[in-house]
């Protein structure tokens, strides 16, 4: 199952970058790089998926001739929070360690865990502006 | 991207570098998935108080349950793989 988030039509050609190019970036103070397997959206930015598996936070990217790309926390919808919620699940109890730094649990939670501040942030701003309103 | 959405991105960018959510230190998990969890409890809180919006209440609750299964798996001591080097930058 997979959700995607429709492709901007005045992207600039050169970034993204294409599956097979090498990309550099930067985690956590350590400068690295790794050969581009392909660029998935996740609950809050995309993810560059490299060839050896590495999953690495566009944000994190260097050499990037655009800002990242956000994602609206009111875009996801149920059925794609569920599956995200099932995948960590399954990923917990199959023994993986979120601390496993670059894999696909660590940067799944990390995702989870924005998507849910923001979640809840706009949750109560949405109760803030109500209670102005009804003054 | 239209320039109001340009906005609203660079928005959702700043509040997630704010809290500290672009890039979660190995060591910070547990705290993270706490903190997350006791936000989530707030919230349940508050929509059983307002006795409303059954569908946000299940899935807030369905949330928690997430992180108390993840939370599990933190429990131990971190892999080898997972120290954290020296900050260079």
């Amino acid at each position: 199952m997979s959700f995607s988030k429709p492709e901007l039509i005045d992207a600039p050609a050169n970034w993204p970058p294409v599956s097979g190019e090498t990309v550099t970036f930067q985690i956590m103070g350590e400068i690295k790089e790794g050969v581009l397997g392909e660029i998935r959206w996740g609950l809050v930015w995309r993810d560059f998926i490299l060839e050896d598996g590495r999953v690495i936070p566009e944000h994190k990217m260097l050499g990037a001739t655009t800002s990242p790309e956000w994602r609206d926390p009111q875009e996801v919808s149920a059925a794609e929070r569920e599956y995200w919620e099932e995948r960590l699940v399954d990923m917990a109890e199959a023994g993986l360690d979120p601390r496993n730094r670059e894999q696909s649990f660590w940067a799944e939670l990390n995702q989870y865990l924005a998507y849910t501040h923001l979640r809840l942030k706009r949750r109560s701003q949405e109760l803030q502006n109500r209670t102005s309103n009804e003054r | 991207m239209s320039d109001q959405g340009d906005v609203a991105g660079k928005r959702i960018g700043e509040l997630l570098a704010e809290a500290g959510l672009t890039e979660i230190l190995p060591g910070d998990f547990s705290l993270r998935v706490k903190e997350a969890k006791r936000a989530l409890m707030g919230r349940l809180y508050e929509l059983l108080q307002l006795r409303s919006n059954d569908l946000e209440s299940r899935s807030v609750a369905h949330s928690i349950g997430t992180l108390r299964h993840v939370e599990r798996t933190l429990g131990g001591e971190p892999p080898a793989s997972a120290t954290v080097p020296d900050q260079k930058s």
